[in-house]
């Protein structure tokens, strides 16, 4: 009796190893989703740059500065490939974008353009967007990096080689761009 | 929906006017407790209160009937009360009807059926009311619910109020949960369908919580289709100034915020010319499956007991 008590226990361990080892890869695969959710996001948002950069330049001439952080934001997003400078790059342009809007409020011909209006809007929604996938990213990497931090968890992470995740924060003082109000 | 309550004279004058086999109901209801009443005095005056458990008896018929009579009461009232705020602020009175073609998925669940609710006559509506699963024995305690209309059809997403307990009629699949920031995860679960969790997030952005912890702690909210469920575990008193006010409060500010979220809001994944705004994937959260862990490790087990047993 006492060999059926220690093999049912030894396979009940085996199973609760498992298990954990699935629950920590399924939350890794969740972290991932969601990081390549991030990308598409920010793709979304660079793709608008450039539009606005050339509708900005048609109309405004004498700020080249603004138009020039902007497109140096831009590429640093395009080319930030963890979430740490991700964050900085998204931060940083925000920052390129709102100084892009201020500008534009000297400028009544560009503030009355609608296509100027219209991709305000969508980079607002796309902004919104970033926000949203950002909160998934960061759950997900907190449940993951609690997930092995914690035990039983922490030592089939550390078996098995897992290590915690980066979270998507901004280390710049970009990282709360100020508020645009589209009079809605 | 105005917060002015219906003056007592509507709700008598609508009590008298209501259904026939609600005042059978209550009848019936007061003859049982005057039948105990007059048994347990009969007994008492004979004398004979011990005799073989008689008292026993009379008192548990006398408290049925008190529990009888004041759930029917409470119910009648409920429904009056609901016709005369109806009639007193241009509303349709929605009284035994039945729901079970709503979206919302406590509706869905067995039979259900609005006891009492009003709501408004415009296309974009508010209902508030409370309902029962009549075939369900378990269910018998009824449940406050809001429904709302939403500008535009939105993923299902819900949000369940800890505090409610199990109050929908399944788990969900716990990889449609989400992580949330702050203290929303000690008051909430939030669910979203897989591949939709931005979205959900998207629609219920921090100020939309923000919202939820201060004004609707007891409510378990779910947006199916292009319509929003609020439940609440205790009945909702309709036409009480306490609760129009309660739901106005929560409604109004909630519903700007969620317009402004929804204001753009679009299924990526769905091409312009088909004709649901939502691709299938994402129209229903789904509940949990037997998971092939449990499986395999009970076959496991049953292998080695069966081997243990032949070997000895």
């Amino acid at each position: 009796m006492a060999g059926l008590v220690v093999l049912i226990v030894l396979v009940a361990a085996l199973v609760m190893w498992w298990r954990l080892n699935v629950s920590i890869v399924r939350l890794h695969s969740r972290v991932d989703e969601a990081w390549s959710d991030v990308l598409a996001q920010l793709q979304r948002r660079a793709d608008l740059v450039p539009s606005l950069v050339e509708l900005v330049r048609g109309y405004v001439t004498h700020e080249e500065t603004v138009l020039r952080q902007m497109v140096e934001a831009w590429s640093g997003l395009l080319h930030a490939q963890d979430p740490g400078r991700a964050a900085d790059a998204e931060a940083e342009l925000s920052r390129a974008v709102h100084a892009t809007y201020a500008v534009s409020e000297r400028y009544p011909q560009l503030r009355a353009s609608s296509n100027f209006l219209h991709l305000q809007r969508e980079l607002v929604h796309t902004e919104d967007k970033v926000v949203a996938s950002r909160r998934f990213y960061n759950g997900a990497v907190r449940e993951f990096n609690s997930h092995i931090a914690t035990w039983p968890g922490s030592s089939v992470a550390h078996r098995h080689g897992w290590q915690t995740a980066e979270f998507f924060t901004a280390t710049t003082a970009a990282a709360d761009p100020p508020v645009v109000d589209l009079g809605r | 929906m105005s917060d002015r309550s219906p003056h007592a004279s509507q709700v008598w004058a609508e009590l008298l006017r209501g259904a026939k086999h609600s005042r059978i109901e209550l009848w019936l209801a007061v003859l049982f407790l005057l039948s105990g009443v007059i048994g347990l005095v009969a007994i008492l005056s004979a004398g004979a209160f011990s005799n073989n458990g008689a008292g026993v008896f009379w008192i548990a018929w006398t408290l049925a009937g008190c529990y009888l009579f004041v759930r029917i009461w409470r119910r009648t009232i409920g429904v009056a009360r609901a016709r005369a705020y109806a009639q007193a602020h241009g509303l349709e009175p929605l009284i035994y009807r039945r729901a079970d073609h709503y979206p919302g998925m406590l509706f869905t669940h067995d039979a259900a059926r609005i006891i009492e609710g009003v709501r408004t006559l415009s296309r974009h509506f508010v209902e508030i009311g409370n309902f029962e699963h009549f075939q369900d024995p378990m269910q018998l305690r009824p449940f406050g619910y809001v429904r709302m209309s939403l500008p535009r059809h939105v993923p299902h997403i819900a949000v369940v109020a800890r505090r409610n307990g199990p109050l929908l009629p399944f788990d969900m699949k716990r990889t449609q949960r989400l992580s949330l920031e702050g203290d929303f995860d000690r008051h909430f679960t939030l669910y979203a369908p897989a591949r939709y969790e931005t979205d959900a997030l998207h629609i219920f952005s921090p100020d939309v919580m923000e919202r939820f912890l201060a004004d609707a702690p007891g409510f378990t909210c779910e947006l199916v289709d292009d319509e929003l469920y609020l439940y609440s575990r205790k009945p909702l008193d309709i036409g009480g100034r306490m609760t129009i006010e309660r739901i106005e409060h929560l409604l109004r500010p909630l519903a700007a915020k969620l317009g402004h979220q929804l204001d753009l809001y679009a299924d990526d994944r769905v091409p312009d010319d088909v004709a649901h705004p939502i691709a299938p994937g994402g129209r229903r959260l789904v509940g949990p499956v037997a998971t092939a862990g449990a499986m395999i490790a009970v076959s496991v087990l049953l292998i080695l007991v069966r081997i243990y047993l032949l070997r000895g």
